[in-house]
């Protein structure tokens, strides 16, 4: 209802002020989906997991109105912590993606170092793919690793 | 018409940011560093002298049966995908090896030991439920009534790989 200016300028200036805080508090959802997960490592052995990876890439899911605009930003770890020690953990500047769907095969590739700002253009919701790379020393201790990964949306309105 | 626009460049709305309050969700990163699997091939499946047109067999707890032992991970999931002959070969001359039967424990006795369906070439699933497992593998050879004499052998493959937790 806000795509058109001139919608807006046939309001009374009460209810189109109203209406503007409406649209700035728009409700946008997101959705943690599944961690970005790399299963077994051997120890020396580095493995990466690509965001194309449906069922191992990590993914959050947006959900707001058509034709809201969002920043996504990474709050990416640098180790995994586990075993009483840590494992390297990395992401290339293409390890993230940005799809209209579940399906990864259509996304847009991004750099998840860097805030990213998209707009729900035919759909009410986004998936976003992480993939990354962990590289486990040779003598890496035997056990289970885990790093938080925050993923925060900014609305910026439609 | 693209269904999800990238604004990366789109530098109008650098204001409305700051505005706005964020939203935040937490997924993680996970793995499991495990010790690579080991496989030794610890006695040969050993039939001994047979007879012309007289059948033998192994039996898996029997002292000359065949047997590895593997290593791996506590407690994870593993895929055991046995290579089994169909035939035992002396130079030109082949017998008929057949009617495996192979158990697995997870430790290295005989008793208790479970028994797997076993296809050559098709992964079979167990797990290192004590970081452990032995195989057992018993069969059988059908010498032809004019099997040819000479020492006959076969090779059997066993090879292991992680399947999860």
């Amino acid at each position: 209802m806000y795509r058109s200016a001139a919608v807006a300028r046939l309001l009374t200036t009460s209810a189109f002020l109203a209406l503007a805080l409406v649209a700035q508090g728009q409700t946008l959802v997101v959705r943690p989906i599944q961690n970005l997960a790399f299963g077994f490592l051997l120890p020396g052995v580095p493995t990466t997991v690509d965001a194309a990876q449906i069922t191992l890439s990590g993914q959050i899911q947006v959900e707001a109105a058509l034709g809201t605009r969002f920043e996504i930003r990474y709050t990416l770890p640098t180790v995994m912590t586990g075993a009483a020690t840590t494992l390297p953990l990395t992401f290339g500047t293409t390890a993230a993606g940005a799809a209209p769907s579940a399906n990864p095969a259509s996304m847009i590739r991004f750099n998840p170092a860097v805030a990213s700002r998209f707009q729900l253009v035919t759909t009410t919701r986004a998936t976003f793919f992480l993939g990354g790379r962990a590289a486990p020393r040779a003598g890496q201790p035997v056990g289970a690793y885990t790093a938080p990964i925050v993923v925060t949306i900014i609305n910026l309105g439609l | 018409m693209a269904s999800l626009r990238h604004l990366t460049t789109m530098i109008a709305l650098a204001g409305a940011a700051s505005a706005a309050q964020g939203q935040s969700a937490a997924i993680a990163a996970t793995a499991t560093v495990v010790t690579p699997i080991t496989v030794t091939g610890t006695a040969p499946l050993a039939f001994g002298n047979v007879f012309q047109g007289v059948n033998k067999t192994i039996a898996f707890s029997d002292a000359t049966s065949g047997r590895f032992s593997l290593s791996g991970y506590l407690g994870s999931q593993v895929a055991l995908t046995f290579t089994l002959p169909a035939t035992l070969s002396s130079g030109a001359n082949t017998m008929p090896i057949n009617t495996y039967d192979v158990r697995v424990n997870g430790t290295n006795v005989t008793g208790g030991a479970t028994a797997l369906t076993v296809t050559s070439g098709t992964p079979v699933n167990s797990n290192f439920v004590a970081g452990n497992l032995f195989v057992f593998i018993g069969g059988r050879v059908q010498p032809a009534g004019a099997q040819a004499s000479g020492a006959y052998t076969g090779s059997i493959v066993l090879a292991a790989a992680y399947t999860g937790l």
